[in-house]
C-alpha cells in the first residue's frame, strides 16, 4: 500500500526579498498598487542613504524622490540572479546620492570641509533618528568587528561618498593600503552579515 | 576567460561596489567586469553588503515624499524589458560598445537605404551587422577610440575572431578625386589594405572589416587617389593602436 503524505497547501511563505522582486515585476507591468508596497518597503532606507551621503535634508529628499521614480521606471531591468531586489534599489540610491554630492561639491574644497569635520563616526550622523531595527544592530555589530582603519575607510567611502583616492588623502594612507582596507573590510562585513550565494 | 588577469584590478571590486571609484576608473573596471565572471559575482555580493550598510541608515520619510513620488510615477511609463537575442548580450552587453554599435547599425541602415539596388552592398552591410553581433559576444572584445584632428576612429576588435570593425566620424573631406583607405599595419613593416573607405560629405566612413590581424599592432588610414592603392602612397592621417 502506498502511503500518501500530505503536502503543504499553497506556496510556502515567500522570503521578503522575493516578495519585493515580484512586486517589481508587477511594477514593470504598470501596477501602481504594487509600487506603493515597494515604496513602503524601501523609502526609509532610500531616504536614509540620501540623507547620510548628501547631508542637506531638502537635497536628500530630492534625491530620494528621483531614486524612487527611477525604481518604478527601470523595474523591468532588475535581475533576480544578480542579487536581492532591495540590494538593487539601495545600490541605485547610493549611486545617485554619491553622484549628487560629487556634483554639488565639484567646486568646493572637499578636503577642507573634512578638516573641519568633528570626530564623530560617519555612521552616527543620523543615528538619533534612524529606525531602530534588528538589522541596524547587526550592521553596527559587524562594523564594530572591523579594525578601526577598515571601518574608517568603509565609512568614508560609503556614508560620506568619498572616492578611494580621497579616502587615502584624508587618512594619509597610500592608495594600495586603502584599497586593501576597503576590500578586507567589506569582505568581513559580507561574512559577518551572511551575504552570499 | 581563463587567461591571467592583472591582479591589481581585482582590488577595485570593493571601491567599485561602494561607488568610490573616480568616473574614469569605474569605466575601466566595468570593461574588466565584462570579461571577469568571478569579479561580477564578487561585485554583486559586495553591493549586497553595502546595501545593508545603507539599510541601517533608514529614516522615517515625511508623508509628502510618498505623495510626490506616487503622483510622479502616474506620469511615467516603466521601461520595456530588454529583449535580446542571447543571454550573453542581455546580461553583459558591453556598455561602452552599446552606443557605438547602435551608431554603426544606424550607419548600416542608411547605407542600406542609399544603395537599395546595389545587392552586393546590402550583402556587405548584412555581413558587417553579423560581424558586429559576433564581436559584441566575444570574450576578448576591445574597443579602441583614436582622435586625429577632428576625426574620431573607433575600432571594435576581437583577436579570438581575427576580426576588427573600423568606423570613422568627423573626417575632413579628402581632396577631390581622393579617398580614405584603411590599412592593417604589421609589426614586421608589411601593410595590407583592408578596404577603400571613400570620403562621404558627412565625414562618416566605414564600417569596414579588417582581418588578418595576427602580428598586426596598428590600423592606419591614408588618403589615396580615387579607387585606392595597392600600397599606401601617403603618410597615415590616423593610426589606431590595437591592443594585444
Amino acid at each position: 500500500m502506498v502511503t500518501l503524505r500530505s503536502v503543504p497547501a499553497g506556496e510556502p511563505d515567500p522570503e521578503p526579498g522575493d516578495r519585493l522582486g515580484r512586486l517589481l515585476d508587477r511594477c514593470a507591468r504598470g501596477d501602481t498598487a504594487a509600487f506603493e508596497q515597494v515604496y513602503d518597503a524601501v523609502a526609509g532606507p532610500v531616504l536614509g542613504i540620501a540623507t547620510t551621503v548628501v547631508r542637506n535634508r531638502a537635497l536628500a529628499e530630492e534625491v530620494a524622490q528621483e531614486v524612487l521614480v527611477e525604481v518604478w521606471r527601470t523595474s523591468s531591468r532588475y535581475q533576480p540572479d544578480r542579487g536581492s531586489a532591495r540590494g538593487w534599489i539601495l545600490t541605485i540610491a547610493h549611486r545617485r546620492a554619491v553622484d549628487r554630492v560629487r556634483s554639488e561639491q565639484a567646486d568646493t574644497d572637499r578636503a577642507e570641509r573634512v578638516a573641519r569635520r568633528d570626530d564623530e563616526r560617519p555612521y552616527d550622523h543620523v543615528a538619533d533618528e534612524v529606525e531602530a531595527t534588528v538589522e541596524r544592530e547587526q550592521v553596527r555589530r559587524c562594523l564594530d568587528s572591523l579594525t578601526d582603519l577598515q571601518r574608517e575607510s568603509v565609512a568614508l567611502a560609503y556614508y560620506d561618498g568619498y572616492t578611494y583616492r580621497e579616502v587615502a588623502q584624508l587618512l594619509h594612507a597610500p592608495l594600495g593600503t586603502v584599497k586593501t582596507r576597503l576590500r578586507d573590510g567589506l569582505a568581513r562585513l559580507r561574512d559577518c552579515m551572511g551575504v552570499g550565494r | 576567460m581563463n587567461k591571467p588577469v592583472d591582479a591589481g584590478i581585482h582590488t577595485l571590486a570593493a571601491p567599485y561596489a561602494l561607488h568610490a571609484l573616480p568616473a574614469d576608473e569605474a569605466r575601466r573596471f566595468e570593461q574588466h567586469l565584462e570579461r571577469c565572471a568571478d569579479c561580477r559575482v564578487e561585485v554583486d555580493e559586495l553591493r549586497e553588503t553595502a546595501a545593508r550598510l545603507g539599510a541601517a541608515a533608514a529614516v522615517t520619510p515625511p508623508p509628502r515624499l510618498r505623495e510626490n513620488v506616487i503622483s510622479r510615477i502616474a506620469e511615467v511609463r516603466p521601461l520595456p524589458p530588454r529583449v535580446a537575442d542571447g543571454q550573453t548580450l542581455r546580461r553583459w552587453w558591453p556598455r561602452i560598445a552599446t552606443g557605438l554599435v547602435a551608431a554603426l547599425v544606424a550607419g548600416i541602415v542608411v547605407l542600406g537605404i542609399r544603395l537599395d539596388d546595389a545587392r552586393d552592398e546590402l550583402d556587405r552591410s548584412e555581413q558587417i551587422s553579423a560581424q558586429l553581433q559576433q564581436l559584441v559576444g566575444a570574450d576578448d572584445l576591445e574597443v579602441v577610440r583614436t582622435q586625429a584632428g577632428d576625426g574620431t576612429g573607433t575600432v571594435l576588435l576581437a583577436r579570438s575572431l581575427d576580426l576588427a570593425v573600423f568606423s570613422g566620424d568627423g573626417m575632413a573631406p579628402a581632396p577631390a578625386g581622393h579617398t580614405y583607405q584603411l590599412w592593417v599595419m604589421h609589426d614586421d613593416g608589411s601593410v595590407v589594405s583592408a578596404g577603400v573607405l571613400g570620403s562621404p560629405p558627412d565625414g562618416r566612413v566605414g564600417p569596414v572589416t579588417a582581418r588578418g590581424l595576427a602580428g598586426a599592432g596598428r590600423l592606419g588610414i591614408t588618403v589615396e587617389p580615387g579607387g585606392g592603392s595597392r600600397q599606401p602612397t601617403t603618410d597615415p592621417v590616423m593610426v589606431i593602436e590595437l591592443p594585444d
